[in-house]
């Protein structure tokens, strides 16, 4: 009986913990102000977010194929991999090794065209969103501050959206690493914002549906 | 070619469809949970067919209106007025200032010519009976307005629309004890001849008139501290092009005459007829300050009018995403506070020299008792008590006058926001009521001063050589009339008259003089140095006046 309790009581932390996981909502007056409202983010721009966060996504963890395997959206070394893997692979390196200085260089070469394949796939959203930039990154530090990120790089994205370009993102994310953080980072802030916004998810769903 | 032209338009119109879907079209469900959104094969084919491109964000006057009313609560703020009054100013006409009055005993007493340098400065001209701030003439320390100001602010500030590090409520109040100063200087001329019993006199000044927003430095200090200073030559631009109205010219002429009434050895008197003709005519303008002419005048005018953009295009530049946007945004908000400023100015400190064109007609009376007839002492067998008394008519005249509309709050409340069919027309409205705001309306209007009653009482002693007076005088000018406001349309009968008319006036002050005589050939030449200060006052700031006179007696 005793062990029946500590197993329901575990298993209600864990199912508390998961929800409180996956349902972080955001809670400024700015959400009121931009949820489905025609300016702002309508059922388009609600569409965008959701592909960006997908495509992200896809970055980092791969594509599910049909038969439920995963496969990667980069080749290296003659093999489909994801970030992640490539993450593994820059944490196994070892940096006294004879190879390390090629396997670093090709990692980098990596590193280089996963970033410019984000650019490319968040430009439209960067594009749509920039006019509201401070509301935007208000939204950003709350999520980072409900998901326990005080200092992350998606702070910095956000404060210098408008002007940089993506120039700090290629110029400060030198890591595997740190750019696997940033995507993950962004791809989890747009789904608390899609969470935020039930005004523009109905707009969305109306849109879809013709 | 055939073929090129089918492909080509097809190619053009696959192109600038923003949401282009191929494949088969999914079937989506009635309704998605958040978490369906992310994981249904539906949703995520939909997004894997399609192309979302950017959309540029255009604000319609429906969304512009959404904002302004549900997030920013206009309606609150617009019942509010920011004008309490829009009154022009009192002050004295230089030709009813105690100097200049040829009141020595003259001993040719034929023709008399005069002419004084004189120096008048009101530190605190007075908006209303009682108060010489500005707050008496805008809402700055009023807590209902200052109530939604402050919670307009916060949801500016909440909503990221604009970053402030204070509360606008505090810098209005800042500015409450703001005033108006004026400065005269110039030269009056005036003279007399005399004909049998009969005097005929006539005077006219030409001066500099200046007028300026003030502020004490420890004001100034509490303003820069909370919303920054400007550098020494900003500050002066600033001041010249926004803070000063400046003129130079002739004022109105006056004419007078007088006789005898009655005249014996103990008290003499005189009685006579003036007329003040409008001749006030200014030479140079904004020698120091600017001229300034009302930016709004007698008839609705929106925001595209003032700055060329209406709210919702503001709103779409604001939010292209670009600084020159923001810019720009920024830069027209400038302008519209500066025409504000400029506005305000073109009634509080652009004012006519003379007495804004109002011919005047009038009586006086003098008289003068030596104060032996009272005290039989030998010290006061030269000294005389004078007094002289005036009452002028002025007739009416076209003056640009200032008025505020009467908030009708029932009608901003049965506004249709939510009509998407009237929303340009809905936004005009709130363009215009924003306008109203910051612009009383400007409207030409007979004005009908009344009467102005001035009495100068002073104890002179004089002798061959020198002498002196000391005495008060007291002005005081009746409330006027107005009538024949000419605005647009129904305009006229929203307008707020009474807080548009000015002041009645009252002044007390107290005068002194000291004149030496010089007689040479055949001529005898009076220097004096005069000075007034006020005591006591009621809708009109205290001046103060110092004038140097150079008479001339043959």
């Amino acid at each position: 009986m005793k062990k029946k309790g500590l197993v329901l009581a575990a298993l209600l932390v864990i199912t508390s913990s998961k929800i409180y996981c996956e349902n972080r909502v955001l809670n400024s007056p700015i959400i009121y102000l931009i949820d489905g409202k025609p300016y702002a983010l309508n059922g388009h721009v609600f569409g965008l977010l959701l592909q960006v966060r997908k495509q992200v996504r896809e970055i980092v963890y791969g594509v599910k194929k049909q038969d439920g395997s995963i496969e990667g959206p980069y080749t290296f070394d003659g093999k489909r991999v994801t970030l992640t893997d490539l993450v593994e692979l820059e944490l196994a390196l070892d940096t006294e090794s004879e190879g390390y200085a090629e396997a670093r260089a090709k990692l980098n070469e990596m590193l280089n065209t996963v970033k410019e394949d984000f650019l490319e796939i968040t430009k439209s959203y960067v594009n749509s969103i920039r006019g509201f930039k401070e509301q935007i990154l208000k939204l950003i530090e709350e999520s980072c501050d409900l998901r326990g990120k005080e200092e992350c790089f998606l702070l910095r994205w956000g404060e210098e959206m408008e002007e940089s370009e993506g120039e700090t993102l290629r110029r400060e994310i030198v890591t595997l690493e740190q750019f696997r953080d940033f995507c993950s980072d962004l791809a989890d802030f747009l789904e608390d914002m899609a969470r935020s916004c039930p005004e523009a998810k109905k707009l969305f769903i109306k849109m879809i549906k013709g | 070619m055939k073929l090129k032209k089918i492909i080509a338009p097809a190619l053009f119109l696959f192109l600038m469809i923003p949401q282009t879907t191929r494949g088969e079209n999914p079937v989506f469900k009635d309704d998605y949970t958040f978490d369906e959104l992310f994981t249904d094969p539906a949703i995520l084919q939909h997004l894997n067919e399609t192309t979302y491109e950017f959309t540029r964000t255009v604000f319609d006057p429906f969304d512009t209106i959404d904002i302004l009313d549900e997030v920013m609560n206009i309606r609150s703020l617009l019942r509010e007025n920011l004008f309490l009054r829009t009154n022009p100013l009192n002050s004295r006409d230089v030709l009813d200032l105690p100097m200049g009055m040829l009141d020595k005993n003259y001993e040719y007493n034929n023709w008399l010519s005069s002419v004084g340098v004189f120096w008048n400065m009101t530190d605190r001209s007075y908006f209303s009976r009682g108060c010489d701030s500005i707050r008496a003439y805008l809402a700055l320390t009023q807590e209902d307005f200052l109530e939604e100001v402050r919670e307009a602010s916060q949801k500016v500030k909440d909503f990221e629309i604009a970053e402030f590090d204070f509360d606008p409520a505090d810098a209005f109040i800042l500015f409450k004890n703001g005033t108006v100063q004026e400065r005269r200087f110039g030269l009056l001329f005036y003279g007399r001849k005399a004909l049998r019993n009969w005097n005929f006199s006539w005077k006219f000044p030409f001066y500099y008139l200046e007028r300026n927003f003030w502020f004490t430095e420890k004001e100034q200090e509490e303003i820069e501290k909370l919303l920054g200073a400007l550098d020494e030559d900003e500050q002066e631009k600033f001041q010249s092009e926004h803070m000063i109205s400046d003129k130079l010219g002739f004022g109105d002429l006056r004419f007078s005459f007088d006789f005898p009434l009655s005249k014996n050895e103990n008290f003499s008197a005189r009685i006579g007829a003036f007329i003040t003709v409008p001749t006030a005519w200014a030479v140079a303008k904004g020698l120091k300050g600017s001229k300034f002419c009302p930016v709004v005048g007698n008839r609705e005018t929106d925001l595209k009018e003032l700055i060329n953009y209406h709210l919702n295009e503001l709103f779409t530049i604001a939010t292209d995403g670009t600084t020159t946007g923001k810019e720009t945004v920024l830069d027209s908000l400038t302008d519209l506070a500066y025409m504000a400023i400029d506005h305000t100015a073109s009634h509080l400190l652009d004012v006519p020299l003379g007495n804004g064109r109002h011919t005047g007609f009038g009586v006086h009376f003098s008289s003068r008792t030596p104060l032996n007839f009272f005290i039989q002492q030998r010290w006061a067998d030269n000294i005389v008590m004078k007094s002289f008394m005036s009452l002028e008519y002025l007739l009416p005249a076209t003056e640009t006058r200032f008025f505020r509309e009467q908030i009708d709050v029932r009608a901003l409340d049965m506004l249709p926001f939510d009509d998407e069919d009237k929303a340009t027309e809905n936004m005009i409205f709130l363009e215009q009521q924003i306008v109203n705001k910051l612009f009383p309306y400007a409207c030409d209007t007979t004005v009908y001063p009344g009467l102005v009653f001035k009495w100068t009482s002073k104890a002179t002693y004089e002798t061959d050589r020198w002498g002196m007076h000391l005495g008060t005088d007291m002005w005081v000018k009746s409330s006027e009339r107005l009538y024949d406001i000419k605005a647009e349309g129904d305009l006229g009968k929203r307008l707020d008259i009474y807080n548009g008319v000015k002041l009645r006036g009252y002044q007390s002050k107290v005068l002194g003089s000291v004149f030496f005589k010089v007689h040479k050939d055949n001529r005898d030449w009076t220097i004096s140095i005069d000075g007034d200060a006020t005591l006591m006052r009621s809708g009109i700031g205290g001046d103060y006046t110092i004038s140097l006179n150079l008479e001339v007696d043959f």
